[in-house]
């Protein structure tokens, strides 16, 4: 058994090595690099070829608007070029057989024609969203907004079929998995940090770690990308944090009380002009610590994969490089999870902190 | 030329990185360790705890790295 699976492995190692190779020396032309990109004709159906088939949009890719940055001995751009492609958003969705241009799917927002015609498209932070072709500001749609939108239906699905078991006497099939997670959550995670007066707030910490965790496993399927690993994406999700741990604060002691709470009881007052800037700076970096923590780890793990399967130069070493992929996969597969707990209890904590004033 | 250099000691950074996180999480496994060989029944709570503390300073060493990553894509 392990014999025939061994030849399977080297098989379809050498296969997906040998597709890349060809795809990277098969032509220097200057395609354009949004072009489509077409997938190597091959029927693998296991996770070594589908981690060489993403690569190998990355090959294509890299022929086309860097045939010139290899030409010119550019390495930091090749691999800027080759990698990016893979971890950043953009504006095309990959599938198996066919690849879509996001470009069409865009929203007018008449009342930012103003805002856009003043700052011109090579503005950074509105370069991506409300881009102008015309004169106009549009909402464009991109990759990781679409797996956003698809991991809110599969937490919307899954809830949904779990209500019929999950809360009775015995719950079977998804309400049992679902029901040990939400249990888990509240009695380890939110209420010992929260206390009582945490229950109201339980179902948006329950939302923060499915959304999170189902948008950390899409990014481990082939094809897909987790929108976590997008700073935006997760800078959303740390606005929301710091909004709630506001609201717990202020729901507990008033707005004047949540402030007036960042001196502890018993702290002479000439240490105030320290320690409330401090304690006030904190309620901005906590969040943002919440963010940037998501965002680096799901792009490391995304990077280190995409940079060992780069490595592939010669089919032989999709041999040596596939294990190691599929091994730091696993990985991935916990830190998607671990930091999905991670964030939930951290911002337990800190709203905790908000609502117990010292 | 430059944005080899660039990209040489931002790989230098990203060793430095990793030193660091190497250091402390290990610190942390060999105190958890320790505990959990005094006391074996208090095993789930040293062990949740941690996790927990790895992950924090995980995610200072990924700050770190990410900074690596800009610094060695940068023009």
């Amino acid at each position: 058994m392990t014999r025939f699976l061994l030849t399977l492995w080297c098989l379809t190692a050498l296969l997906a090595g040998s597709a890349l190779a060809e795809e990277a020396g098969a032509s220097h032309a200057a395609t354009p690099i949004t072009g489509t990109v077409e997938a190597p004709a091959d029927g693998h159906g296991d996770a070594a070829a589908s981690h060489g088939t993403a690569p190998a949009h990355e090959a294509a890719a890299m022929d086309g608007a860097h045939g010139q940055a290899h030409a010119e001995g550019d390495v930091g751009a090749v691999v800027k070029e080759g990698m990016q492609h893979h971890l950043t958003d953009s504006p095309h969705l990959e599938l198996p057989l066919k690849s879509f241009h996001l470009d069409h799917l865009r929203i007018p927002l008449p009342f930012l024609d103003g805002v856009r015609q003043a700052t011109g498209n090579d503005t950074p932070l509105i370069n991506w969203m409300v881009k102008d072709d015309d004169g106009h500001a549009y909402l464009m749609m991109s990759k990781h907004m679409i797996f956003m939108a698809l991991a809110f239906f599969i937490v919307l699905v899954v809830m949904l079929a779990a209500r019929r078991t999950a809360g009775t006497a015995a719950p079977r099939g998804i309400g049992n998995v679902v029901e040990s997670l939400i249990v888990f959550l509240r009695d380890e995670v939110v209420l010992p940090n929260t206390g009582k007066e945490g229950k109201p707030y339980l179902p948006f910490f329950l939302t923060v770690f499915f959304f999170i965790l189902t948008m950390n496993l899409l990014g481990l399927i082939p094809f897909g990308s987790s929108a976590t690993g997008n700073l935006s994406v997760t800078a959303g999700l740390a606005l929301c944090a710091f909004g709630m741990m506001q609201v717990a604060g202020m729901r507990a002691h008033g707005v004047l009380g949540h402030f007036k709470g960042l001196m502890p009881h018993g702290v002479p007052i000439f240490v105030a002009p320290i320690l409330l800037p401090i304690e006030f700076l904190g309620m901005f970096t906590k969040p943002f610590a919440l963010c940037v923590r998501l965002f680096a780890n799901m792009m490391a793990g995304h990077a280190v994969i995409a940079a060992f399967v780069g490595l592939i130069a010669v089919p032989l070493l999709a041999l040596t490089n596939l294990p190691v992929v599929v091994a730091i996969g696993l990985l991935e597969l916990f830190v998607a999870f671990l930091q999905a707990y991670i964030f939930t209890m951290l911002t337990a904590i800190f709203s905790g902190s908000f609502i117990h004033q010292h | 030329m430059d944005p080899m250099l660039h990209a040489g000691i931002a790989g230098i950074g990203a060793g430095l990185v990793a030193l660091g996180a190497g250091l402390g999480i290990g610190r942390i496994g060999g105190s958890a360790m320790e505990g959990i060989a005094r006391q074996p029944e208090a095993t789930a709570k040293i062990q949740t705890a941690m996790i927990i503390s790895a992950a924090l300073i995980e995610g200072v060493a990924l700050f770190g790295t990410v900074v690596c990553l800009l610094a060695a894509l940068a023009k």
